[in-house]
């Protein structure tokens, strides 16, 4: 991420264009791409520091400002940490503004007269000193070096607001001077200001932050144009996150969803919403039972109260006359007339929000799991296994470097994955229980959640094929591997990009774009097109379960270009076709059916590397 | 406690003792040199005139570097001191400087009877009735004052 090339990033990036107008990779001349890293970071709009580098930044900040402004180091850092380290507003501000400036920060620029007696009194001590051995910052305020020090240690020991040490005469304000610092400090203590000047540099300004990782000491450098947008960052220590709330990486979601998603998850919400669904309160002692086995005659185990399941009374007034020990004519009676249904509505209500959640949250959870391990096993075994690969089959490790890229992909993918549950969750709350974004009316929210789970099912596919994949691990797959790699990587990052758009403009682009983007097309992908647009249109209908098949089909149809040739048939099927085509336009390229390569020329007839014929269109 | 006092502390003593300041007395306990009764009389034209107000005053370990810390043992109504007799005042926290002295703390104090600052405030209702009703919020000083901090 360090070595900054510009415009020398995938190559798919070129057809990025005709998919995302807006920019939302807008990548001008002074980003660097990060060349290696998968595929949900944005083409690096960050860099990483590791400690040294730091210290080299600081230095030419420091040198920046001491160069210009003929003042010392230790000077310049006071003024640098007040402009957040910004040497051109420091700069700035102190030509506009200096003796202002200079009072503020402690920089008094007239020296005291140098002391004629040759002793004087040390106002923290009492003793009387030699002039000689005292010391004073530019104040000349003289104090002795013993009390200097534990002056200054004190302050140290206190934390960071040492790095803005004052002479400690009342009312004086001046800024003690590095001279005096090094004089004083032993070497601890010197450590702990250098660490906290440092550290100042990255907590003061809004561009750069510490890496949240346990033990590592890298910064992050936000290199957008405010500095200080959320963006996900992958540090040196492989540690994905967010730049502005610090959480793992989470696009598409934002991080407000995913705060409230982790509370969500660790919070006792979801087990009183169980004991709601699947409870009943003992009439009374109120305790909350859960009914597992048995016939309607309950006896609560805390209270000996014995009551009836159904209608919750005395089971003393049940027997043959309510209609025998195994029915409950009073239920039936007070349900026809109404009576249960608020609380049994009340009931339904919880069960079903907690399966909607369950839904969700198990998904997240196992692309959770299983970007842990599959994390793991890139880390840990994969190594080993490469070196025996490239031992049996003689081939450089630098060749077979495609294997770990792919679990690297996998790794990434599972947690983009992870997120997509997350907003699906809070994206399509209306269709099921009204929690959801208002503002969407509900047809066209059930028509924006059929595409999602299409897109994120496509995705799926792709991801469950590569980790299958990745898995077998031999060398005969490089061509698939390699392939399938960078399906899944463009797959995964559009699907990021287009969630951020929105799903409105998602589905127009996608529903507008082969038309414009292929006019030479078959009618039968044109009509497959009109027909998926109907039936997009009319969501909640006969249409709208027809385009979840289709997706179905999609994805075992994977790769897409396996889905062309052959005669019409169902308008299903033509839908897919016509799908296929607009994906590999979209996507730039088309996909071997033998071996999977992705191959960008599309006038080719054949595949580039193991010469199938391509398909006819 | 056994270790030797340092000559600061000494000598900071021998001068309250020889030359103390207007309005203050303070003097060290028998039994811990580190330990200051002190009394501050209120100052003239303030609604604390009239009063004796007692004070204790304790040097911590590591002062001069640490501020020392300081509390009325005697009721007061005062926006910036609380019913424990703990004192807002930013020398005894952040801007201590060990170049201050017992004599300066005190000064200090005695200065912050005369002028309350109800918009620093540690003890809220006291400022809140300061700012709503000033001359109200001096009498019930005043009557503090004669109830709790006049002995004949």
């Amino acid at each position: 991420m360090n070595d900054l090339s510009d415009g020398d990033d995938y190559d798919y990036d070129d057809y990025d264009d005709h998919m995302s107008e807006d920019g939302g990779s807008s990548d001008g001349d002074e980003y660097a791409f990060d060349s290696q890293g998968p595929s949900s970071s944005r083409q690096a709009q960050y860099q990483v520091f590791s400690e040294a580098e730091l210290r080299e930044r600081q230095q030419q900040a420091l040198s920046a400002v001491t160069s210009v402004l003929s003042i010392d180091e230790n000077d310049a850092a006071r003024l640098l940490r007040k402009y957040k380290w910004d040497p051109n507003q420091a700069n700035e501000e102190w030509f506009m503004n200096a003796d202002s400036i200079r009072k503020e920060v402690g920089l008094s620029d007239h020296r005291a007269p140098p002391t004629r007696s040759k002793t004087a009194v040390c106002s923290i001590c009492f003793d009387s000193h030699k002039a000689g051995s005292m010391c004073a910052a530019a104040c000349g305020h003289l104090y002795c070096k013993n009390c200097w020090r534990s002056y200054a240690e004190t302050a140290v020991n206190e934390g960071p607001s040492c790095l803005d040490l004052r002479c400690p005469t009342v009312g004086c304000g001046a800024a003690v001077t590095q001279g005096v610092l090094d004089e004083v400090l032993d070497k601890a203590h010197r450590t702990k200001y250098d660490r906290y000047a440092l550290r100042s540099m990255v907590e003061d300004s809004r561009r750069l932050t510490w890496c949240p990782s346990p033990d590592c000491q890298h910064a992050i450098e936000n290199l957008t144009d405010s500095g200080a947008v959320a963006i996900d960052v992958v540090c040196k220590c492989s540690h994905a996150f967010c730049f502005s709330c610090h959480e793992e990486a989470h696009r598409p979601v934002d991080c407000a969803t995913v705060k409230r998603w982790l509370i969500k998850n660790s919070a006792e919400s979801e087990n009183l919403n169980w004991i709601l669904a699947h409870t009943k309160q003992c009439p009374q002692c109120k305790r909350p039972i859960e009914k597992n086995q048995g016939c309607m005659h309950m006896t609560c185990s805390q209270c000996r109260h014995e009551f009836c399941w159904l209608c919750q009374g005395a089971w003393a007034d049940h027997g043959e006359r309510t209609g025998g020990f195994y029915a409950c004519n009073r239920y039936e009676s007070a349900q026809r007339a109404g009576e249960h249904d608020e609380e049994m509505f009340k009931r339904e209500q919880a069960r079903n929000a907690l399966e909607r959640y369950m839904h969700y949250y198990q998904r997240w959870a196992e692309n959770d799991a299983s970007r842990k391990t599959s994390r793991k096993a890139a880390q840990e075994t994969l190594p080993e296994q490469l070196s025996q690969l490239s031992e049996w089959t003689a081939t450089p490790t630098s060749q077979l470097n495609f294997i770990s890229e792919a679990w690297d992909q996998v790794v990434d993918c599972r947690r983009i994955l992870k997120w997509t549950y997350t907003y699906g969750y809070y994206t399509f709350g209306a269709v099921s229980d009204g929690t959801g974004d208002k503002d969407v009316a509900k047809d066209v929210l059930a028509q924006h959640q059929e595409f999602f789970e299409f897109n994120q099912g496509q995705a799926e596919g792709y991801l469950e094929k590569l980790h299958s994949m990745a898995e077998k691990n031999l060398g005969e797959f490089r061509e698939t591997l390699i392939g399938l790699t960078d399906v899944t990587r463009t797959h995964f990052r559009k699907l990021v990009e287009e969630l951020e758009k929105g799903l409105s403009v998602m589905l127009n682009d996608y529903m507008v774009a082969p038309a414009s983007m292929e006019p030479e097309a078959p009618a039968p992908a044109i009509t497959g097109d009109l027909k998926g647009e109907k039936s997009l249109t009319k969501p909640r209908t006969a249409g709208g379960k027809r385009t979840r098949a289709t997706a179905k089909t999609e994805r075992e149809a994977a790769p897409p270009a396996q889905a062309r040739g052959g005669s019409p048939r169902a308008a299903a099927h033509d839908r897919a076709r016509g799908q296929a085509s607009d994906l590999e336009a979209q996507a730039g390229f088309w996909q071997c059916s033998s071996c999977t390569l992705a191959n960008h020329d599309f006038s080719a007839t054949a595949c580039e590397v193991c010469e199938t014929p391509r398909p006819a269109h | 406690m056994a270790a030797q006092l340092p000559r600061r502390i000494l000598k900071e003593t021998q001068r309250l003792l020889s030359e103390p300041a207007p309005g203050i007395s303070a003097s060290p306990a028998d039994d811990n040199a580190r330990h200051f009764n002190v009394i501050i009389f209120g100052p003239d034209s303030s609604p604390y005139e009239g009063g004796s107000f007692k004070l204790e005053l304790f040097l911590p370990e590591d002062y001069p570097m640490a501020a020392p810390k300081v509390r009325f043992l005697t009721k007061i109504y005062h926006p910036n001191i609380d019913k424990l007799g703990r004192i807002c005042l930013d020398i005894l926290k952040d801007k201590w400087s060990p170049a201050l002295q017992i004599r300066t703390v005190l000064l200090s104090i005695q200065a912050l009877l005369s002028a309350p600052n109800p918009d620093d405030p540690l003890a809220e209702n006291v400022a809140k009735h300061w700012k709503d009703n000033e001359q109200e919020a001096v009498a019930t000083a005043k009557e503090w004052t004669r109830m709790y901090a006049s002995q004949a």
